[in-house]
Formats: structure tokens, sequence, C-alpha cells
């Protein structure tokens, strides 16, 4: 397994975000995390790349505990740090070389690849603009670059096509599918299930903090259409409520 | 009016909200209004003793003086935030459809209705009791004033923001103008220091000075306090026309900022350009080791080149040296080797100042060691060549040039600066990673955001005075000096001052990793944590 998760719990106060939650992710799989708002997507991927200490349970990656040393496991991962998580004050490329050489990697050779992902992710053009400069889209593809430059075996990716532009996505998307196709992991969370059903080979549907349902797509999907598969586990949804002052004006 | 007073409720939902959700934000609160609690007394105790000086020529001088500075500095300080200073800003309120007059006038009254303005009107009230001698209708019309100059200060104050929010400013002319409006401020708070004995002379009596009252005295800037003084001396005539200033400086604020909200709806979505850098690619990269903590260290350094808030810690040193040699030039070298322990107060809150992005390195899964590495380089060497060109002044002020055993103890007093420096450093290392206060972000270096109140003043004196006793060594050995002949222990004080600086240098450095390894997911937490609260 690349990734295994047993027994994750973490509360914020009297709020218990992650409840219980046990999960594997197979090597090489595409692996679609959704959920509605909430549901401790975002939780459980930060305990399980070592960002946030779970208060129980255990997250191994390619059978290395996370947290009996947090920073051997984030060595073997990428993780896509979210446009506020980024020293957006730098440029595009001294970003990407940044990142290059916090993971290790020569100066020469971050520059190397920070060349190579610019011109992948069309960045070229903006390479010597400041980051915070940019616009949504081309904030998401440099993110998504800073995690990719040292070629992880995983990749967790938390909303990566949010505010993403259609033909931006589709580049995003193939270079994903490149990469799982080499054999690595991509854990990607989203609510956007046609996106998880065109892209992923695996989901886990995660509501309340737990896993309602988790395999491949087909699987979970169960002969239905995926997203109507996800409202059943869910749950949640009832009839229009009427809002009798909502007339738009009719009265 | 009920827009209005929603929005003074919306200004305290904010408040009461920012200090349930950070135990900071109620320590900052609790020590800011003990200060103006502190200030409230100070008033309350001049205005009360002060009695009968209402007639005196310096008194008067004094106060047009004391109130002129006081708005003009509320006006740097908006200067320097550049129109972004606020949490309450018009732009939160585009898609409500308030009509301009009435969110003009909300906003103010949101902003006066704030523990500042309160603070500041009681203040004055109180020091309407020197009036008294005058009469009960003079102390009333005192209270009145503290009322006006609390209004005309926020109205002038929101109109230079409005008036900045509408100028187009590159991020390089930003900074630029931060440096500048920063050196100022500190030229002007230092004046008192630099003038001394003859700043009661200088500021309040001469010939020039009486002048510029006079005139300041028809202006929105100092009009408020001069009014008393009128109904004293019974010049009627006088009182109406400073009313007359001030109603006009009202309506041309409430102008100037409806014409902002109307040219801010017509303008809205339009952006900047994207500005290129400027910068070599990598050069910084190339200059620093290849590997992580050179990663660091290049990315700091750039970060420095670009951050305004180091700016006034950064000019402590300079000022102290220069105080030193207008009123004490035998504690010229004294002078420079406390400076550093001022100057490194912004890195003893660097985490926050770095913000989120220490995300990348928490995610690269670097090591604590590494990462304060990486940062003591950069802070070491700048303090080391800062340490060094003002030792340099310092001999030129000293005149410790002139004999070779003044050369000696003009060396012997720049290795020992240095090493205080090397100590900050340390200490600063492993302060950043235990102690931290909310930063403004650096693109808005002199916005106030929540929580940081008193905080920002506990934090760094808390740093200053462990500093000073880790390099306690050098320090002790720098006030012996004079006293000291012979070069061989010239030759041993710089050895231990040295040894000293590095020590607590690595030292500082190796605890401030070990903290930071230890404490990383629970840092990230704070730095979320004080980034909701620069909305």
């Amino acid at each position: 397994m690349a990734v295994s998760m047993r027994g994750l719990v973490k509360r914020f106060d009297t709020k218990i975000a992650v409840n219980n939650l046990s999960l594997d992710i197979p090597i090489s799989s595409f692996y679609g995390v959704v959920g509605p708002n909430g549901a401790g997507k975002t939780t459980t991927l930060r305990m399980l790349t070592g960002l946030l200490q779970p208060d129980a349970g255990s997250a191994m990656i390619l059978g290395h505990d996370v947290w009996s040393d947090v920073n051997a496991a984030k060595r073997m991962i990428g993780v896509m740090p979210d446009s506020s998580q980024i020293f957006d004050r730098l440029t595009g490329f001294q970003l990407l070389v940044y990142s290059g050489m916090l993971r290790g990697m020569k100066r020469r050779e971050s520059a190397a690849r920070a060349r190579d992902l610019l011109k992948a992710f069309d960045l070229q053009g903006s390479s010597d603009v400041m980051v915070a400069d940019y616009s949504a889209g081309m904030t998401k593809k440099i993110c998504l670059a800073t995690a990719m430059i040292h070629s992880p075996r995983v990749l967790v990716l938390d909303e990566p096509f949010e505010a993403v532009d259609p033909v931006s996505s589709a580049n995003l998307k193939d270079i994903l599918l490149e990469y799982a196709a080499t054999g690595g992991t991509v854990i990607i969370s989203s609510h956007v299930m046609a996106l998880v059903e065109r892209m992923c080979t695996h989901v886990a549907v995660v509501s309340n903090g737990a896993v309602c349902a988790c395999g491949t797509v087909e699987e979970v999907a169960a002969g239905q259409d995926l997203e109507d598969r996800f409202l059943q586990l869910v749950g949640g949804r009832h009839s229009a409520a009427h809002l009798s002052w909502l007339d738009g004006g009719a009265r | 009016m009920s827009d209005i007073v929603s929005i003074v409720r919306l200004r305290w939902a904010m408040q009461i909200s920012a200090l349930r959700k950070n135990p900071r934000a109620l320590v900052s609160l609790v020590l800011g209004l003990l200060l103006g609690v502190a200030v409230i007394a100070i008033a309350g105790v001049l205005g009360w003793y002060a009695v009968g000086v209402a007639d005196s020529e310096a008194f008067r001088s004094a106060m047009i003086m004391a109130g002129a500075f006081l708005i003009l500095f509320a006006l740097l300080v908006q200067i320097m935030s550049l129109g972004q200073g606020t949490t309450l800003s018009p732009s939160k309120f585009a898609l409500y459809g308030i009509s301009d007059g009435k969110l003009t006038v909300g906003l103010l009254a949101a902003r006066l209705s704030g523990a500042p303005s309160i603070a500041i009107f009681v203040a004055l009230s109180l020091m309407a009791l020197s009036y008294r001698s005058a009469g009960p209708a003079a102390a009333v019309v005192g209270v009145v004033c503290a009322a006006l100059t609390v209004i005309t200060m926020f109205a002038m104050t929101s109109t230079l923001t409005a008036l900045l929010s509408s100028v187009s400013v590159s991020k390089k002319g930003k900074n630029i103008l931060y440096v500048v409006i920063s050196v100022i401020v500190i030229a002007f708070s230092q004046l008192g220091s630099f003038l001394g004995d003859q700043f009661t002379s200088v500021m309040l009596q001469s010939k020039a000075a009486l002048m510029v009252f006079a005139i300041l005295a028809w202006t929105p800037f100092a009009a408020t306090f001069q009014i008393p003084f009128d109904v004293i001396d019974g010049a009627w005539f006088a009182v109406a026309g400073r009313g007359a200033v001030l109603l006009a400086t009202w309506v041309v604020c409430y102008l100037i900022c409806t014409w902002h909200l109307r040219t801010e709806r017509l303008a809205s979505g339009t952006s900047g350009a994207k500005t290129k850098s400027g910068k070599r690619r990598i050069d910084m990269f190339r200059l620093m080791p290849d590997g992580v903590s050179g990663a660091v260290s290049a990315r700091l350094a750039l970060y420095l080149g670009k951050d305004a808030r180091q700016v006034f810690p950064m000019t402590v040193p300079v000022l102290l040296v220069v105080l030193a040699a207008f009123r004490a030039p035998g504690l010229v070298w004294q002078a420079l080797a406390i400076g550093p322990m001022f100057a490194l107060v912004y890195e003893g809150n660097g985490l926050a100042s770095d913000g989120r992005g220490l995300y990348m390195a928490a995610m690269s899964g670097i090591s604590g060691w590494k990462e304060r590495i990486g940062r003591a380089r950069v802070y070491g060497v700048m303090i080391t060549v800062y340490m060094l060109v003002l030792a340099l002044v310092s001999f030129a002020i000293t005149g410790y040039w002139k004999t070779s055993e003044l050369v000696m103890h003009g060396l012997a007093f720049t290795v020992a600066s240095v090493a205080v420096g090397l100590c900050c450093v340390g200490v600063a290392e492993t302060v950043s990673c235990i102690m931290m206060y909310p930063m403004p972000p650096i693109d808005r270096p002199f916005s106030t955001p929540q929580g940081r109140g008193a905080l920002q003043i506990v934090s760094p004196a808390i740093q200053i005075v462990v500093s000073a006793v880790c390099a306690l060594p050098t320090l002790l050995l720098v006030l012996l000096l004079p006293n000291i002949g012979t070069p061989m222990a010239l030759g041993v004080i710089t050895l231990v001052s040295l040894i000293d600086g590095l020590v607590v240098l690595v030292v500082g450095s190796w605890l401030g990793g070990k903290l930071l390894d230890a404490r990383m997911p629970k840092i990230l937490a704070t730095l979320d944590d004080f980034a909701s609260l620069q909305q």
C-alpha cells in the first residue's frame, strides 16, 4: 500500500472532525477522497502528511510510520500547498528552485527541473513575475509544480482544480495521469464528482469524519451515477425549502 | 440611520469575535486597556494640577504643538498603511448598495466608537480640567473641543485613507515610501532626545515656533486646541472662525470620501499590471550554500529586501549612536554595543513575519536545525556588517583613530558589538519558536491585525532581557573596557566576547531547531490563526 490509515481521530474543541477513520490507498492508484464541506477530508490529509497531529490512530506512507519520524515521511511525498501557504513575493522560477532545494536537490538540478515544470504548466512567460501577481489559476499551477519538482512517489493534492480554467485543468490532468502511469500514487480531495469519475481509479467517500465507502470507482458507484451514489451515502438531501419571501419581486 | 448603526454594531461584533477566537487578542486588549487607563490617569492628573496655567504662553504653545503632533502622527500612520490599515474597509460593503453618504458616516462612526477614540476623548476631556480656573464655561468648551478633536482626527485619517487607496503605487514604490515615512517618524519622535535642554526654548518659545503655532491654530490640526483659549480671552470672532474651519474640514472630508467611493465603484475590477521582479533570476541562491539551509537563507534574503516591517527596529542602533553623539559622546561605544538587542526584535518574531509560507518548509520535512541555521546565516552577516559600518562612524565621532591605543580600544568595542549582535541572533532563533504575536502582512506593513496590541511591546521586551542576559559577559567587558590599558587584556576581552557571541549563536540556533521540530504543527496552527486576523 502507498498509504495506510488506521483509526485516525481529531477533535477541535467539542467537534469531532475525524472520527476513527481508516483507509488504504494502493500504490499507483489515482485516489479521490470526496465528501461534503466539513466532512474531514482536509483534516485527514493534514494528519496523513504530518502537518496536524492526530489525537489517536496511525498513518503509514510506503510502509513508514508518519509520526515516528515525520520529516522522513514528508520527504517521501509531495504535498500541494494552498496559495496562501507559499512565499508569493518570489518569482515563479525562484519559488520552484526554492522548493527543489528544500527537498535536498542541488541548485542546478532544481533550476533545470523548474524550467521544465514552467514549460509544462505554460508559465514560462511569467517565470520572472512575482507569484503574488499571478491569477488564481496560475497560482494553483505553480503550487502543484512545487509539489512535483522532487518527483515524489506519492502526491497529495487538496482541491487541485479549484479556480483553474478548463484548458489548464485539462493540461494538469494529463500531467497527473502521466505521473500515475509511471507508478506514482496521486491522492486528490475534491467535491466535483464528474472530475473524480473521469480521472480517478479509486474513490473514498468521507462524511462526518469517517469513510462511508471506498474502493474502485465502479465498486463505489455500484452501478449508479457516482454523484447519485455519493448523495445516497452522505445523505442530507431534502426537498427544496419553500421560502415565501423569495419570489423575485412577483408580488 | 439603521445602516450607520449596523456598521457600528458590525465593528464591535468583529472585535468581540476576535477576542473569543484568540486568547492573544484578549491579552492584547487587556494590556491596551491598561495602557489607555494609564494615559487617561496621567491626563487627569495633569489636568487637575495644571490649573491656573491656561494663561501661560508656554502652556498654550505646548497644547497647540501636542495637539497638532497628535493629528499629524495619526495621518502619518495612515500614509504608512497606504490606505490598507483597517479591517472595516469600504470594499467589504460593495455588495450591499448602501449610499455613499451613509457608508462614509457609518465607517466614521464605527471608528469613533472604538477604544482608541474613546480613550483620546476622555484623556483630552480630563486635560480640559486645567481650564477650570478661567471658569466652568472654559472647561465645558474644553470637553466639547475634545470631542471635536477626535471627530476631526478620524475624519481626516479616513479621508487620507481614501485618497491613498486611490493612488496606484507599485510594490517597489510602496516599499520606498514605507522606508522614507518610517525614517521621518523616527526622526521626529527622537527630536526631544536630540535637543535635550534646548527643547523647550526651541520648540515652544522661539519666535519661529510661535509663528508656526499661530498658523496651526487656524488649521484643523490645532484649531480645537486653540478654541478654549479664545473662550478664555473672550475672542468670540476667533471662536466662530475656527469653528468654520472645522466645519469646512468635515465637509471637504465627506466630499472626498464619497467621491472616492463613487470612483471605486466605477473602477472596480481593474487590477495593476503584472510586474517583473527586476531581480536577476536566482543570483541570491547562487550566493548561498547549495543546500537546504542555503535555500532558506536565499529566500529570507530576497524577502528582507522587500520587507519594510523591519525598518523601525533596524534603525535603532543608528539612533542610539547618534543620540549618544549628541548627548553623551563618552558613551558612543556603549550605545553601539546595545543597539543589536533592539535591531533583532524583528527576527524574534520571524516565523510570524514569514506567515504561512513556513508551510513550504514544513511540507518538505527539513530539519529545524537547517532552517534555523539558514536564517541565522543571513541575520549574522547582516548584523556583523551593520556593526562594522557603525563602528567606522563611531571611530569618526569619538576620535578613536588618533592613537594606536585608542584604535585598539575601538577595535575591541567593535568586536564586542558584533559579539552582542551574534548573541542576539542566537536568542532570536530560539525565541521566535515560542513567543509569537500577530504581524501585519508584508504588503501592508503598518496595518494593525487584531490581537497584536500590547503583545508587540511585551514580547520584544522579554527578548531584549534574555539577549542582555546571554550577552552579559560581553556587556560587562564593554563597561570595563575604558579602564583596560594593556594589549594582552584587550586581546583576552576580545576573545571572550567572540566566544560568548558564537556560543550563544550556535546554541540558540540548535535549541530553536529542536523547538521547531517539536512544535511545528502547533506553530502552523498559530500561523493559521494569525492569517485569519490579518483579513
